[in-house]
């Protein structure tokens, strides 16, 4: 990544900061460092002679995109395979090319929701390899059967604990549960990811299944809290769903299965969703091509019917909603469809406010991510054209975003 | 990786092929695709349309250097603390360099002696990462408190095997041995790692001691050889050499304590011993700083005070003798002084076919690799200066090494 030349000046943008407000037009943005110096209506007033001055009349500068839900090591698209077939070593090398490929597609944070290691953060944060800025969640916790077992019914050794790829722990019980949570914590999570219902690309269960234990969930619950973190549980059912907000839980992910009394349970609770839309679009899509069997491509069709649904019944509800795309292997190029597809219920604006602001909450970083507001970190898109109008622009990374800055450095400067 | 042109004429070179015969003064070398067509005494006559030509000025052309001791995962000096301070994707992240700077100084091959999964095989292979191509070992066979097992002897816990990285595998017995030995064979290694003795950084051994019965090399080696693969041991005594030998093992690695005896022994059995000198050169001079435990340091300078006089004996008895660094950590940017350091006994011809020609049969490549003969794969370096005159040359690489190749792709072009 190119060094920061001390200032910059984005002139004439059209600035669609991710708080809601509306654009400003011909506007100013000044970079110091790793920050937003100044955001400004019309021009800057003296600038120092060594700035950089960007022209961007015709451009749109956004704040980096978030992802509030991806899975970097998801480098294939069928996972239980994936995890039978690959050397460790290998599947960190194809997770390093997700990562840059997130930052080609304008995404400068990204929330793991399981599977990397807590190295990868710091190998971002050390400026050992370009990607985004990472919150992962390490190994996911799952019951045995649940959608973090990989093993095929047919399959009788017991769950192994792998080191790469999407590893998962398979513990059943409060104190196993218990123990698990703490062995994630003790590796650096960023937060706790917990199977609470059935899932798609699992061989053993069904999508409208809850998973675990109300007690069991309180448990991981209670041991993220007391480390100062949360949990975040993949569901699709209502069960599921208020299973885990009886038990506390931060954020649910997916949530296809939605129905009115589980969006009003999740509003008066304050927990966040986080639709993964896209990624049941594609699978559906491209999963035959890509090997995924059958079976699998089926549940994915049955939980991605109901998609769109959910989140309408969750926005009238008024239950925050964040941005995810959950996407695997070589589909992972597609994550600004996630956008595209809930600007259909929240409009543009809100897609993109759940994809900045709202995931820079969901992730804790709203002091430093989410918005183009002086203070913040200078994580930033310029796009051409105007995604209020065109919301797949995003979607056209290569062409339309022609400048990604991560902490003032430009990844990418086509302009 | 760069380019591969369809033919390629390397022309007014010099020509040192690494069999040991007199350089061919004004010599051209012709590459198809991947690779070596024809070596000619003189000019390439009538050109090919579409041939790229390189005018080599008199510089030096040699077969790329192979390395036949390596550990690519060993990204800092003290193992034992490496082991305990990584992630595993951290590890892999760092070792991508590590490849880098192999082939940044010319090793266009290398034997990873412990530490490297079949996964870094593959990754090379398939061309998702830049770096040398390389055969593995996987993880070194060990017994309890052996050269591979890092606990400390103040330490009780059970070892453990690391799933990425380095550290051994701990066996004892036969029947664990067989199984040990099997595993690594099921993963997909190249060639089988034992500990035959004791080594400089492991914290619960001598360098002069023995390890391992000869019923277990024995059942090691039976093993290896079934699946048509063969056994290198880490000795340094004349004993545990002995053992080796007899017990039908192929490479002896490093050998500092070899008296005449062992050096007899090693040449009736057609064994091959790879030197190691540079190691205890560099720890010497830079473990301190790098922060390498004084008892690990004390063995690494016994193993060096050793080392030429085991090199003279093993050279009078007419040893094949190959070429390693076993570097460490940022040591491992010094792979060229142990050509410097063998040329002291061998001459600087003799250092180059070890790292050449000799290298290329320990890993049983010699009809592809370590000679510049037509049908050989295009794996070549350009030398400004005349080797022969100074073999430090390949220490100043970045300026010296003009030129690298690998498979008829360039990785470097400075001509």
């Amino acid at each position: 990544m190119e060094k920061s030349p001390g200032i910059i000046v984005f002139r004439n943008a059209k600035i669609i900061d991710g708080t809601g407000a509306d654009p400003k037009e011909g506007a100013t943005v000044v970079i110091e460092g790793e920050r937003i110096k100044e955001v400004a209506t019309g021009g800057a007033g003296v600038l120092p002679q060594n700035a950089r001055i960007i022209d961007c009349r015709g451009y749109s500068l956004l704040p980096g995109l978030i992802d509030g839900h991806v899975h970097n090591a998801a480098a294939e698209a069928d996972l239980s395979e994936q995890q039978r077939r690959n050397y460790a070593s290998i599947l960190v090398i194809r997770t390093l090319k997700i990562m840059r490929e997130c930052l080609d597609q304008g995404f400068t944070a990204v929330r793991d929701c399981g599977g990397v290691d807590a190295g990868f953060r710091i190998a971002v944060d050390q400026g050992l390899v370009s990607g985004p800025r990472l919150s992962v969640s390490g190994c996911p916790l799952s019951m045995t059967g649940g959608h973090g077992d990989f093993r095929l019914s047919t399959e009788i050794y017991s769950p192994v604990a792998q080191s790469a790829g999407l590893a998962s722990i398979v513990a059943d019980g409060v104190d196993d549960c218990r123990r698990a949570s703490r062995e994630q914590l003790r590796r650096g999570v960023d937060f706790i990811k917990v199977m609470a219902g059935g899932g798609c690309m699992s061989p053993a269960d069904e999508v409208d299944t809850s998973q675990y234990s109300v007690d069991e969930l309180r448990a991981v619950v209670w041991e993220a809290q007391a480390a100062g973190t949360y949990v975040a549980a993949h569901c699709y059912s209502d069960r599921s769903i208020l299973n885990c907000i009886e038990a506390g839980i931060r954020t649910i992910e997916h949530g296809n299965l939605m129905t009115e009394a589980a969006a009003r349970r999740m509003k008066e609770a304050g927990a966040m969703l986080v639709p993964t839309m896209v990624t049941y679009e594609m699978i559906s899509k491209m999963g035959p091509e890509l090997g995924v069997p059958d079976r699998y491509v089926q549940k994915i069709r049955e939980a991605g019917e109901k998609a769109e649904d959910a989140l309408a019944i969750a926005l009238r509800a008024g239950v925050t909603i964040a941005s995810g795309s959950d996407l695997l292997g070589p589909m992972q190029a597609y994550k600004a469809m996630e956008l595209v597809l809930q600007a259909r219920v929240m409009g543009p604006m809100g897609a993109i406010v759940a994809a900045t602001k709202t995931n820079a909450q969901l992730i804790r970083r709203e002091r430093d991510l989410g918005t183009i507001e002086p203070g913040k970190l200078a994580d930033l898109i310029l796009v051409a054209g105007d995604p209020l109008k065109d919301i797949g622009v995003l979607q056209q990374y290569r062409e339309k975003i022609v400048m990604v800055m991560q902490g003032g450095r430009f990844y990418k400067d086509i302009l | 990786m760069n380019e591969m042109p369809e033919t390629l004429i390397l022309k007014n070179a010099v020509i040192l092929n690494g069999t040991g015969a007199d350089p061919i003064q004004r010599g051209t070398v012709v590459v198809e695709k991947e690779r070596i067509k024809e070596v000619l005494d003189g000019g390439p006559g009538v050109l090919p349309t579409g041939a790229l030509v390189v005018d080599c000025r008199g510089q030096t052309l040699l077969p790329g250097l192979i390395d036949a001791h390596v550990h690519i995962c060993a990204v800092e000096a003290d193992l034992t603390e490496l082991k305990r301070r990584s992630y595993p994707s951290m590890t892999v992240v760092r070792t991508l360099k590590v490849l880098e700077d192999c082939l940044e100084q010319g090793f266009t091959t290398v034997r990873d002696m412990g530490g490297a999964d079949p996964g870094f095989r593959l990754a090379l292979e398939q061309g998702l990462v830049p770096g040398p191509r390389i055969q593995v070992a996987g993880k070194g066979l060990s017994q309890t408190g052996g050269h591979g097992d890092g606990r400390l002897p103040t330490e009780v816990w059970s070892p453990i095997s690391y799933p990425l990285g380095m550290g051994g595998t701990i066996a004892d017995g036969v029947d664990a041995c067989r199984r040990a030995a099997r595993e690594q064979l099921r993963q997909g290694v190249d060639f089988i790692k034992v500990m035959a003795g004791g080594g400089c950084m492991s914290p619960a051994d001598e360098i002069d001691t023995t390890q391992y019965s000869l019923e277990e090399l024995r059942a090691v080696v039976w093993e290896a050889q079934s699946a048509g693969k063969y056994v290198a041991a880490h000795c340094y005594s004349d004993q545990s050499i002995l053992n080796c030998v007899a017990a039908g093992i192929r490479t002896i690695e490093h050998g500092n304590l070899g008296t005449e005896k062992a050096a007899r022994t090693i040449k009736e059995a057609g064994a091959f011993l790879v030197p190691t000198i540079v190691t205890y050169e560099t720890m010497a001079e830079m473990g301190v700083e790098l922060g390498v435990p004084d008892v690990y340091l004390r063995k690494m300078l016994q193993a060096r005070d050793h080392g030429m006089r085991a090199l003279e004996a093993a050279w009078s008895a007419g040893c094949t003798i190959g070429s390693g660094s076993d570097c460490l950590g940022p040591m491992q940017l010094f792979k060229g002084r142990e050509l410097e350091i063998q040329a002291r006994v061998m001459g600087p011809m003799g250092a180059i076919v070890a790292a050449t020609k000799t290298n290329a049969q320990i890993l049983r490549r010699e009809k592809d690799l370590g000679t510049i003969e037509a049908g050989k794969l295009a794996d070549l370096i350009l030398v400004d200066g005349d080797p022969l005159a100074d073999i430090k040359l390949f220490q100043n690489y970045r300026e010296k090494i003009t030129l690298i190749l690998q498979g008829g792709r360039f990785y470097k072009n400075l001509m």
